[in-house]
């Protein structure tokens, strides 16, 4: 009896197992497909109504690899996480709606019909929501969830729209025949079919305005889920985007690109500054999402103004940039939220105001966190750098084109993603050094404790392959060109686009070596209380608090949180000798309240009086459908 | 041979660095109608710490001690990508003001946790500041760079310096002009120097970088200041690179490289002065104010950029 409890007890292992094992062979398999060049290719029309084709070209295998390799590292997180924090029902709903997501996202990465792909594409929404609802539904969750679902759908039918837009020029509604029709669209069907897809796509990307369910749904999901949604399952739009923009209409007007750009902008700024205000850790990391996002549509929108300017080889190296960034995001944005979830595993808590301390508790999750923040910041020596790099190279280059205003927006652009990197910069130096260092801030903090091994392995997965493309990121480079040579119908990326290849081993030979041997150098320190001004001895209320450190930015951006303040004094008569002071600070974004809002008041209100049709008379509504008759009858007479 | 000059540059960078920290601080008491201390001084300073005991506070973890080396180590790198001699550096690829930007701002990054990592207000309150100020410098220095790079079409510094050297020295443009003066101000700003922040204080009302090293000593406050004299340096040589690179070596002979050493010396010593000179006849911003005085040199660096394209 005790066996057999103790096999249930460890059941988990032969799901999570095969998860594993799944995962590794399509990682093994994309990996082949990425770096050899080599297609696969599977038709399972007989199995749907419509044409169900699957293939992996280079682009595909990307993606591909990408979900892999993350979905191993959060599978091999979840099977010792999962344990711990669910049980029952609640552990067995998770076991089975996880592997389906992920096998939703390698079906939308792998379609090559627009079934296939828009099956996959909604399975890929209503999964993940069934996974958010698993970790609980709450008044506040539930609405959570109703706008995700909500904007994902509104998102999907605009990707729809996209795809059958094809119709009428394409053959089918396979990839190679919409791919092929592209010559012969019309210029105006071609301008729509973009806007609905950067609406659609951008929608599941999150780039700003449409991004408000993103803080709302990402944090709200168990960690692991939260690292495939934030890491990948965004990426799968990025994909979208690519093919639809690239692929199949390969490229348009300069204005297609400035639109991009801006979006890449405006996400990225205002991504990373709601991020700076925030000390929730899950949603601080959900806002970093919308700037990286940003990030890679800077680099998207600029392969789109050289490709209207007629500089393909360019457009390739941005092109490069931006999934170059796709997939460092996706590393580093996974770690970070495992991290996150090795974080309240072992101090309880993902307020980072509470936190404090933690390196020296958890020494592993500690520095892998580390190697993920210098990352994202895009410090050299890790992968984000690599990325950013070639995105500011793309900016340079544009300088060279003849068109003026390109050569004056592209240099510009620099400017940008600098702030941006600035600012992040600034947010995980408060993230970690609130969370990581200085003293605990809290009893759980004091008492946090390193997670289990399975945990670490996952994370360190992804930290290793974080460092290892950072120092030699030649290893990546050289396929992904030939990708984006596959997608950019033969333009060759140039030669500079490696060159940071080669210095960055020696810089990284350079600066470990003199690290190594100052490390061998220095003596023994003796440990000392901190000299507190004659006082007796600090404590961990002294120090800077996340919300201290980000005053100063918060008051020169000031114009972009526009808090609701106000201080209550009582009584009111006696300002210097008040029985209390409260303060209150309420952030709304100003998109909820100036652009969301009275969308969703004047369909209300319009449904309102919309109401006053339905009367509950039965001759009314015999009326209405006569009329419809009528009108249909008198339509079909003169169109 | 050339290779032992690239070398030659980046330890020249590294060891002279003191020095100038040291020439300023000489000429700034001269000025102010002090005698003032050996220009020697740093030197005496680093020896001092370097042999004195590191204390370490008891909520410090290993970040506090590695943050010093690790600012050490990026900034000694960031030496080799500047042309001081001759115009080529010993690492270099295109785009490599990119890299050296960023490896700067490595070494911030983890002084910044270092500081947090002391568990003292000071420390926190240091690096938030330091966080002000960097983000918003972030985006001028690179248009500023990147100006300059569009106008000799090469993104390498190696290569700029190679195409300013045969432009002649009254052909200078508004490009160069309006991007000397966004990177000067963004310069003041990156090395913590009046009006923006005050290397001599000690008050916590105005001090920045000195509150995030409040809580080092011995060997590892000596690599800090080691580090931030290099950082110095390194923009002061940038500068020079950039905008005044005339009297550096194309060849490679005794002579030439002589004259090299000379002009270097006589131009880094306009710098000191003009530094010393706005050091005390200036006083230090209000923190608030710094933001604007940031709003200048970017607008004069996206002037920069604007002009590269018009002026075509």
């Amino acid at each position: 009896m005790t066996l057999v409890a103790s096999l249930w007890k460890k059941a988990h292992i032969i799901p999570s197992a095969l998860l594993v094992l799944s995962l590794l062979v399509g990682a093994v398999v994309a990996a082949l497909s990425f770096w050899g060049g080599f297609g696969l290719s599977l038709d399972l029309s007989y199995l749907a109504p419509f044409s169900f084709t699957l293939t992996v070209d280079r682009l595909s295998a990307f993606f591909l690899l990408l979900i892999c390799v993350v979905g191993v590292a959060t599978a091999l997180f979840s099977t010792s996480y999962i344990e711990r924090h669910y049980e029952g029902m609640r552990r067995n709903w998770i076991w089975i709606l996880l592997p389906l997501f992920l096998l939703s996202m390698v079906l939308v990465v792998t379609a090559s019909t627009a079934f296939a792909f828009l099956f996959g594409w909604e399975l890929m929404t209503l999964f993940s929501a069934g996974l958010i609802v698993v970790d609980g539904d709450s008044e506040k969750r539930r609405h959570n969830i109703y706008v995700y679902l909500l904007m994902m759908h509104a998102g999907a039918a605009a990707v729809v729209a996209a795809f059958l837009l094809f119709l009428p020029h394409a053959e089918g509604l396979d990839f190679a025949s919409m791919r092929a029709s592209a010559g012969n669209l019309p210029v105006g069907v071609r301008a729509a079919m973009f806007v609905l897809a950067f609406i659609g796509f951008g929608t599941k990307a999150g780039i700003v305005p449409l991004h408000v369910w993103l803080p709302k749904a990402h944090p709200i999901a168990p960690s692991p889920v939260s690292a495939l949604m934030s890491g990948v399952m965004l990426k799968t739009a990025i994909y979208g985007f690519v093919r639809f923009a690239f692929d199949f209409l390969g490229g348009g007007p300069s204005w297609w690109g400035y639109l991009v750009l801006a979006a890449g902008a405006l996400s990225g700024v205002l991504g990373v500054l709601y991020a700076i205000a925030e000390h929730d850790l899950k949603r601080l990391l959900a806002y970093h999402s919308v700037e990286n996002i940003g990030i890679i549509y800077l680099g998207l929108g600029s392969a789109l103004v050289f490709t209207a300017n007629h500089a393909p080889a360019w457009a390739a190296l941005a092109l490069m940039a931006a999934l170059l960034h796709t997939l460092n995001h996706a590393l580093f944005k996974s770690l970070l939220f495992l991290g996150a979830g090795a974080v309240s595993d072992g101090a309880h808590t993902l307020d980072i105001e509470e936190l404090g301390g933690l390196l020296k508790r958890m020494r592993t999750t500690g520095t892998l966190f580390l190697i993920a923040c210098c990352s994202i910041v895009g410090l050299p020596l890790f992968n984000g750098f690599v990325s950013e790099w070639l995105t500011f190279r793309g900016f340079l280059a544009g300088a060279a084109l003849s068109n003026v205003s390109a050569s004056i927006t592209l240099p510009l652009m620099t400017g940008v993603l600098a702030l941006i990197g600035g600012l992040a910069a600034a947010c995980f130096a408060k993230v970690y050094g609130v969370a990581f260092l200085g003293r605990p801030r809290s009893a759980e903090a004091e008492q946090a404790h390193e997670v289990p091994i399975p945990m670490l392995i996952g994370m360190a997965v992804l930290g290793v392959a974080c460092v290892v493309i950072g120092v030699v990121p030649g290893i990546v480079l050289r396929p992904l060109s030939a990708a984006v040579t596959g997608v950019m119908h033969g333009a060759v990326v140039p030669a500079e686009a490696t060159s940071i290849a080669r210095v960055l081993p020696w810089v990284a030979v350079g600066a470990v070596g003199i690290v190594l041997l100052l490390v061998a150098m220095r003596r023994v320190a003796r440990v000392t209380a901190t000299w507190a001004c004659g006082m007796p001895g600090l404590d961990a209320r002294m120090q800077y608090t996340s919300t201290s450190f980000s005053k100063p930015l918060r008051r020169v951006f000031a114009q972009v949180y526009r808090p609701d303040r106000s201080i209550e004094v009582l009584p009111a008569d006696q300002p210097y000798f008040p029985n209390s002071v409260s303060y209150r600070s309420v952030r709304t974004t100003s998109f909820e309240k100036y652009l969301y809002r009275p969308g969703v008041d004047a369909i209300v209100s319009v449904s309102h009086r919309l109401r006053r049709l339905q009367t509950g008379n039965i001759q009314v509504y015999l009326l209405y459908m006569f009329l419809a008759l009528v009108a249909l009858l008198v339509f079909m007479r003169f169109a | 041979m050339t290779a032992a000059i690239d070398l030659f540059q980046v330890l020249l960078l590294i060891a002279v660095a003191p020095l100038i920290r040291g020439v300023i601080a000489r000429i700034k008491a001269r000025i102010q109608n002090r005698h003032g201390a050996s220009v020697w001084r740093p030197y005496a300073d680093l020896w001092k710490l370097l042999h004195k005991e590191d204390l370490v506070p008891p909520s410090a973890s290993t970040v506090f001690r590695l943050a010093p080396i690790v600012l050490f180590a990026v900034t000694a790198v960031a030496a080799a990508f500047v042309p001081v001699l001759r115009d080529s550096a010993l690492l270099g690829v295109t785009g490599d003001f990119i890299l050296l930007v960023y490896l700067l701002a490595l070494g911030r990054f983890f002084l910044m946790l270092g500081a947090m990592d002391g568990g003292s207000a000071f420390g926190g309150m240091g690096a938030s500041r330091e966080a002000l100020v960097s983000t918003l410098a972030e985006a001028p220095l690179l248009l500023g760079l990147l100006s300059v790079a569009i106008a000799a079409h090469t993104a390498s510094i190696a290569g700029i310096v190679h195409w300013t050297l045969g432009q002649d020295f009254s052909r200078v443009s508004a490009i160069h002009a309006l991007a000397f003066a966004a990177l000067a101000l963004v310069a003041i700003a990156e090395t913590g120097r009046i009006p923006v922040d005050n290397p001599t204080t000690h008050l916590e009302l105005t001090m920045i970088h000195e509150a995030m090293v409040l809580e080092y000593s011995g060997p590892s406050l000596a690599l800090i200041e080691w580090a931030s004299a290099i950082k110095l340096t390194v923009v002061l040589a940038l500068l020079i690179a950039l905008f005044a690179p005339w009297g550096m070596a194309t060849t490679f002979s005794v002579l030439s490289v002589s004259i090299a050493l000379f002009a270097l010396l006589a131009k880094v010593a306009v710098l000191a002065v003009g530094i010393a000179v706005i050091e005390s006849s200036v006083a230090k911003l209000r923190m608030y104010l710094v933001p604007d005085f940031l709003g200048v040199a970017t607008a004069l660096a996206i002037l920069a950029v604007v002009f590269t394209a018009v002026m075509r």
